[in-house]
């Protein structure tokens, strides 16, 4: 889908914006008009003013939680990163991005590459990091041009290299692409990739913070939440941390697709209000064509679909907010995940049953296949979901469904299986009678659209 | 491997065994023998970097060990977690691991040949069991 530049204007959103304030400036993606508008200051003070800890200290205090989707706390992560003497460490910038409905870290390469580099080289000095790779989704030639641009011009100004400022720190910055397979962006699958191999995951343990790249202790991180150091080592991590609520500090990118009026790519502080996010006139104003709203998925494709009644609204009935903990509420039942901020919205015209299968068909083509209960399943499940679509179900495969679920949950490598799961799981939960119609109505079902469910008359 | 003298203890199926710090809970219990093996077909003893894959050796850990006797929350694949001292795991006496190998081993043969006679394995195949 086409990001409509206009539409994007961070003048048009509420808030802070920590990230993307400068996106409209003219030439930002050069050093020169990057640094007048205050880029690289964050190198200079962490360089210059802080220890290495400081800046860990800094990012612990902001409560910054990964943006990659499991949203760990980054600060804890770098805290455990073994220090063994003689022994090198690695950052590396996730940016293999290939959730379906996830696109916010496009966004920001494509246009501020300087942040995230700035990013880079202020996280790899609190990690004491001297060579960091940016592993990007091989399908983003043009963005890895870009990148490899601004690389060559931090280099050139001596903020990449030997000596960074006259400090002593040195540090070399590659931009790696990948081979374009969902898998790679988990941690141990870009790991292996990285080194040259096949991108399969890792058994855990050892974890990357103890073996990681080539043996030595490394740090995964998302791009978002690197760059979001930038804002939190210039402006200090309680500052960070003001925003937002609880456990949810800051500001995080939504990338808002489907059937809305206005989609894209949004800076949100955390804890708006979801109703406020869909309908709001500063955010999608509201769905397309004024059509009804049938269901969400909040947080990219591996995270549990919302119908409508669940999405504004928790089951406690609380407004349900965008943060971590809001949108998880009520668990698989009745609540979903903040995930990687893949908003995905849909209007009463569109098929749960078609948009399950089409998931599905993702993520059979993408396991790699080591694990049974994985490789087997979703193209189990696939075939299954095919078949409901496609007016040739029965009954017994809905059940089917959810008993193929139950045999891959948990039991996988790594969360792809999972991931897999738990959609088709969710949206058999709240949405079984469309799915019984694609099978007692098969030949309608080939011709139009259920339309909107029913709300549980318990709920 | 060699031998440091200090051995773990770890229960498997209400078994005690005695093993050397680094052993995997699926030797530990070939160590032991009989029904509480978990049948493993991925993992090669002799070709480093294998198991992990199949998922049929999966087992449950009742404890940890004696330091932190908390439960596992998954299932783990016995060919590759090592055992800690005070381990309990449960194999042949967990509901859940027999819900699930059952569910694994439906996976593995619902694209599998079934050409069983001409199989060099026949005979000797843990599918067949
Ligand atoms: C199948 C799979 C795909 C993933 N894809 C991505 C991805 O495209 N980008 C990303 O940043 N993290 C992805 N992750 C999450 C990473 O494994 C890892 O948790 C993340 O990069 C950590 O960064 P963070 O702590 O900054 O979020 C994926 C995880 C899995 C299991
Ligand atoms: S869960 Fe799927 S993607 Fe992950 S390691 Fe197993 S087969 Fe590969
Ligand atoms: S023997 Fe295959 S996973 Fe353990």
């Amino acid at each position: 889908m086409p990001i409509d530049q206009a539409n994007l204007n961070p003048k048009y959103m509420k808030g802070r914006k920590l990230l993307i304030e400068q996106v409209n400036i003219p030439g930002i993606e050069t050093f020169d008009v990057y640094r007048k508008n205050g880029g690289y200051r964050s190198v200079d003070k962490a360089i210059k003013t802080m220890s290495p800890d400081d800046v860990v200290e800094e990012v612990k205090k902001s409560g910054l939680r990964g943006r990659g989707g499991a949203g760990f706390p980054t600060g804890m992560k770098w805290s455990f990163l073994a220090k063994p003497e003689g022994v090198p460490r690695y950052l590396v910038c996730n940016a293999d991005e290939s959730e379906p409905g996830t696109f916010k870290d496009r966004y920001l390469m494509e246009y501020l590459p300087h942040l995230l580099i700035e990013g880079m080289i202020t996280s790899s000095y609190a990690l004491g990091c001297n060579l960091s790779f940016i592993y990007i989704r091989g399908e983003f030639m043009w963005i890895l041009d870009i990148l490899e641009k601004a690389i060559a011009e931090a280099y050139a100004q001596g903020y990449l290299g030997k000596n960074i400022l006259g400090s002593g720190y040195d540090l070399d910055l590659r931009v790696m692409p990948g081979g374009g397979a969902y898998i790679c962006g988990e941690e141990t699958a870009l790991i292996e990739s990285l080194e040259g191999k096949r991108g399969n995951p890792r058994i855990k343990p050892p974890f990357p913070a103890v073996k990681g790249l080539w043996g030595c202790p490394t740090v995964v991180n998302n791009v978002e939440s690197i760059a979001a150091v930038v804002p939190i080592v210039n402006d200090g991590g309680d500052a960070y941390a003001q925003i937002g609520i609880g456990r949810s500090t800051g500001t995080k990118l939504i990338s808002a697709s489907g059937n809305l009026a206005r989609p894209g790519v949004y800076e949100i502080d955390l804890g708006l209000s979801v109703e406020e996010f869909i309908y709001g006139d500063d955010y999608c104003r509201g769905m397309a064509n004024g059509k009804k709203l049938k269901a969400c998925i909040p947080g990219g494709s591996s995270v549990p679909i919302l119908p409508h009644y669940l999405v504004t609204k928790t089951a406690a009935g609380e407004d349900r907010l965008m943060t971590y903990e809001s949108l998880s509420d009520g668990g698989f039942a009745t609540g979903s995940m903040l995930g990687s901020g893949g908003f995905i919205v849909f209007d009463e015209d569109q098929c749960i049953v078609r948009n399950t299968w089409n998931f599905a068909r993702f993520y059979s083509h993408e396991s790699c296949g080591q694990c049974s209960p994985c490789r087997e399943g979703t193209s189990w499940m696939e075939k299954v979901l095919y078949r409901l679509e496609n007016g040739q179900g029965n009954l017994r495969d809905i059940d089917l469904l959810a008993e193929i679920n139950k045999k891959i949950e948990g039991n996988t490598i790594c969360p792809l299986g999972d991931a897999a799961a738990w959609p088709v799981a969710a949206a058999i939960h709240h949405f079984r009678e469309e799915f019984e119609w694609h099978v007692t109505n098969k030949e309608e079902s080939q011709t139009r659209n259920f339309g909107l469910s029913k709300e549980p008359v318990s709920a | 491997m060699h031998r440091s003298g200090v051995m773990i203890k770890v229960t498997i199926d209400n078994i005690e065994v005695e093993v050397e710090p680094g052993t995997t809970i699926l030797n530990a219990a070939r160590q032991i023998g009989g029904e509480v093996v978990p049948p493993a077909m991925c993992y090669y003893s002799k070709l480093p970097g294998t198991g992990g894959k199949c998922r049929t050796c999966l087992v449950e850990v009742a404890a940890g060990s004696t330091a932190d006797p908390r439960p596992m929350p998954k299932l783990v694949a016995s060919c590759s977690t090592n055992v800690m001292d005070g381990m309990i795991v449960k194999n042949k006496t967990s509901e859940k691991v027999h819900e699930n190998r059952g569910g694994v081993v439906e996976f593995l043969l619902a694209n599998h040949p079934l050409d069983c006679p001409v199989c060099d394995q026949a005979g000797e195949c843990h599918l067949q069991d």
